[in-house]
């Protein structure tokens, strides 16, 4: 599976990338919404992309708002990775079209389970490289 | 009224939540310590910044050592210390700050929204915010590093639409 991560934060990324690289996933990058629809049209088969909220240029949810206006990415799952904890703002990106959403900070279970509830991700040994 | 009163929310639920940060994403323990002194204090610091607005208003400061920044960032990029770029150092300083300032607002009773955050050499106080109110400041030491969250700035009129 082919996953796009779109965060600000090159540390985010990089720690979302080793967690997704151990459960045998693989990862594109993009640095905010506005990037990361570039890089959906230029990669095949990214099945899901995990979304930062708070970022430049274009925010995590106008991401989704205009991601699921594109009949193109209608088999995208996309799951907001976020600091974001009120209940109002979770409840408009999961009405604007976010499937799933992780609370930052997250460990590598909590990533791990989400994506198994999402039925991404069957039980798989998670290796240590 | 003590500048303790005004604030709307608990310092040990703060401290409890730099030590699920700092455990989750370093992977180190924390532990609360007192305030250093200006005297104690290390010249040598990068400090995050990220503003709340909304029916709070104010900052959330981290200021750290160099060094442990540079510890900080290692870890979360998984490269040696001595090859991290000023770059990368001030990416994993905000990225903390991020997460610590929005689960911050997260105590905060009312609706708030979460600004980008910004690093800066040295200690907020030799910057813009040298004349913010200072509502709280905690202390921790972890890896031998002492490091001081300040929360900084809500004017009484907006702490007033809390009521």
């Amino acid at each position: 599976m082919h996953v796009l991560i779109v965060d600000d934060s090159r540390a985010m990324r990089s720690i979302l990338s080793h967690i997704l690289r151990q459960l045998g996933l693989e990862v594109s990058e993009a640095a905010n919404g506005r990037e990361a629809l570039d890089r959906l049209q230029e990669l095949d088969q990214v099945q899901l992309a995990l979304v930062d909220w708070n970022m430049p240029h274009m925010n995590g949810l106008e991401f989704v708002r205009q991601v699921r206006a594109d009949s193109r990415f209608d088999d995208l799952r996309l799951m907001m990775v976020t600091t974001e904890t009120e209940a109002s703002q979770l409840v408009t990106a999961l009405e604007a079209g976010a499937n799933e959403y992780v609370m930052k900070p997250f460990t590598k279970d909590v990533v791990q389970e989400k994506l198994k509830l999402m039925g991404l991700l069957c039980d798989v040994t998670v290796s240590n490289a | 009224m003590s500048c303790h009163a005004l604030v709307p929310f608990n310092p040990l639920e703060v401290g409890q939540l730099i030590e699920t940060v700092w455990t989750v994403v370093l992977g180190c323990d924390v532990r609360p310590v007192s305030v250093p002194t200006d005297s104690q204090r290390t010249t040598n610091v990068l400090a995050g910044i990220v503003e709340i607005t909304g029916a709070w208003e104010g900052v959330v400061a981290l200021e750290c050592p160099l060094e442990f920044v540079r510890q900080a960032a290692a870890t979360m990029f998984e490269v040696e210390p001595a090859l991290l770029t000023s770059d990368q150092l001030e990416d994993a300083l905000g990225e903390l700050t991020n997460i610590v300032g929005g689960n911050f607002k997260a105590l905060l009773p009312a609706s708030a929204h979460l600004g980008l955050p910004a690093v800066v050499k040295n200690s907020v106080r030799n910057h813009a915010l040298a004349g913010a109110t200072v509502l709280e400041q905690l202390a921790f030491e972890t890896s031998g590093f002492v490091f001081v969250l300040s929360i900084l700035g809500a004017t009484s009129a907006a702490l007033a639409r809390l009521d």
